[in-house]
């Protein structure tokens, strides 16, 4: 485990950052962030094009992707191209930008991408189950107070620790406690 | 540590300001939003006239609620069939706000305009949807439906009304409250009025943006 | 009076720009607190580096204080901010299991696209695993949406609703809490960085 990285922003000055773009957003937009509902209109509108019989038999589809105008024309879509952006821009001020892979230095890296992909698909179903993720329910939901945000919060939490002992392998080094 | 010390400090503190300054009442909402709301009832989209208030009464396809915002003694002298009469302080109490129906029209009236304006106001802050005021209020709706004058109305007379004080001008021998023959009018025999539809169709559940869900 | 119109007052091309500014804001602001690196995120839930619960509940204070303040001041409209409506318990499920995820896969969707745009490796497998999860939902939603669409649902409640406390009291509380799982935290990982520091020497 690291303890201090170097050129990595101070935590609470990156929250309080981060806290001053989401007031932004709930003055400008009268709501928060997202992330995941801008991923799951792509995957919805993939679907659509690959197989749009089926999008007819699916009233979620529908719903996803069948709405007045182009479904990728939502500010989910938009947002999430800033993400990326930013995740870009920030990754060249700071040197951190050049292909690689992050694990736990007691596994490969192969098994290091099929648990990514394996979490991935887990959380794509949790986020979708919860309509939402870190970004709009956590964070966004949180500031304004919504009960439902707060349970889907400790709720996260409590996932995330509870499992985390049994997949320690994944990220700790030795010593398994 | 210092820094850390001076924001957890500035942090509470701007919650204990919070906390004492409390949050803006309905009233003062109105009032900083004063200019907006004024203009908006000067464009005349949410008053309904009394016709159209009838036809949206005998159309069962439609939600409504019709709350009257007069004196509980105008109210049991006369008042429209299935209205409700809704004490000022109510229009401020956020429970009472939340438990409103959904996909309803709400239709306010007095009896002329400027108590039923006011009480739309404060409905309108508090993010009311499908919200009305019924133009002419109960004076408009008497000179049409009641009976002493005569059917012959021009729609002029109702908008004539707005300015009015919005005291009750027809007279009634006894209190009938919703047992006048005017509180429930017969559509086949009423005067035809031509009106400008103002009354926007309540579409499915229109979902705010925000969120991923 | 905030929150604008802003399709009214710059068009919809505009707006969206705006989107796009805002997710600039906000991925950057991931990417800078180390979120582009799953070992950061995962690192939280091993208790020896808290930086997601510090950045996370950093941000939620001063979004929360700021609006609550420009809101008593008079120039937003805190009622027409969208509240995330309450589903309990699809909420509580997603949650778990979106937490799972999490510390499998080691990002969440927005700190995975800033990994991908980092060109992570990693990140681009978490996305295409999200892909995944969201498509085996869609397919087999249909069953269960009764739960999905009314199990719980209470509509937008706040927390003030839910414990009959005005805004206020709900806001210091949050900072309490907030202010006392920071100190918790540094405690936790001054901790584990004085026995590792100490298993070292042996």
């Amino acid at each position: 485990m690291t303890r201090k990285q170097k050129g990595y922003m101070n935590p609470y000055v990156a929250g309080g950052f981060l806290g001053v773009v989401l007031f932004l957003s709930f003055v400008l937009f009268g709501h928060g962030l997202g992330a995941s509902g801008g991923v799951a209109k792509i995957v919805g509108v993939v679907q659509d094009t690959v197989a749009p019989g089926r999008t007819d038999g699916s009233a979620y589809l529908v719903d996803l992707v069948r709405g007045a105008g182009n479904p990728l024309d939502t500010w989910l879509v938009y947002e999430i191209l800033g993400v990326m952006i930013g995740g870009f821009l920030s990754g060249i001020l700071s040197g951190r930008l050049r292909p690689e892979t992050f694990k736990g230095p007691r596994i490969g890296v192969g098994t290091r991408w099929a648990a990514a992909f394996a979490g991935g698909a887990i959380a794509g179903f949790g986020v979708r189950l919860a309509r939402g993720c870190t970004s709009s329910q956590a964070l966004s939901g949180g500031a304004v107070l919504s009960a439902g945000s707060w349970a889907f919060m400790f709720s996260v939490f409590g996932g995330a620790y509870l499992l985390a002992y049994f997949v320690r392998r994944l990220w700790t080094e030795g010593d398994a406690r | 540590m210092n820094r850390k010390r001076v924001a957890a400090l500035v942090a509470v503190a701007a919650a204990v300001g919070l906390l004492l300054m409390g949050r803006p009442t309905v009233e003062e909402r109105v009032s900083a939003r004063a200019p907006e709301l004024q203009s908006r009832l000067e464009t005349r989209r949410v008053h309904i006239h009394p016709a159209e208030l009838l036809d949206v009464i005998n159309n069962y396809n439609t939600r409504l609620r019709i709350v009257d915002v007069r004196d509980e003694s105008d109210f049991n002298l006369f008042h429209i069939l299935d209205s409700v009469r809704v004490p000022w302080a109510r229009l401020q109490d956020p429970a009472w706000v939340r438990a409103l129906p959904t996909h309803t029209v709400t239709v306010l009236v007095s009896n002329d305009e400027r108590r039923a304006e006011e009480a739309w106001k404060r409905l309108a802050v508090q993010n009311v949807p499908h919200l009305y005021v019924l133009e002419g209020g109960i004076n408009g709706w008497l000179d049409l439906y009641g009976e002493a004058p005569t059917g012959a109305v021009s729609s002029g007379s109702a908008a004539g009304h707005a300015a009015g004080d919005d005291t009750l001008r027809h007279g009634f021998s006894a209190a009938l409250g919703s047992r006048h023959p005017a509180s429930d009018p017969d559509p086949l025999h009423a005067p035809r009025v031509e009106y400008e539809r103002k009354v926007k169709p309540i579409g499915p559940t229109v979902r705010k943006a925000g969120g991923c869900g | 009076m905030m929150p604008l119109d802003l399709n009214a007052l710059v068009g919809h091309t505009g707006q969206n720009l705006f989107y796009v500014l805002t997710g600039i804001g906000f991925g950057f602001a991931l990417e800078q607190a180390g979120f582009g690196n799953a070992r950061n995120l995962a690192a939280q839930f091993y208790l020896k580096d808290m930086r997601v619960l510090k950045v996370m509940f950093s941000a939620i204070v001063t979004a929360m204080l700021l609006l609550y303040w420009a809101g008593a001041l008079g120039w937003v409209e805190v009622e027409r901010v969208f509240v995330n409506p309450t589903h309990l318990w699809p909420g509580i499920l997603g949650g778990f299991i979106f937490g799972v995820g999490f510390v499998i896969g080691g990002y969440c969707p927005g700190t995975a696209l800033v990994s991908l745009s980092t060109l992570k490796l990693d990140g681009l497998f978490f996305v295409l695993g999200l892909g995944a999860g969201m498509f085996v939902f869609g397919e087999t939603i249909d069953g269960w949406r009764a739960f999905w669409d009314r199990s719980g649902f209470y509509g937008e409640v706040t927390l003030m609703q839910v414990f009959g406390l005005p805004a206020g009291v709900v806001v210091l509380a949050v900072v309490l809490m907030a202010l006392g799982m920071f100190f918790g935290a540094e405690k936790i990982e001054a901790y584990f960085a004085r026995r590792d520091a100490e298993g070292g020497r042996r």
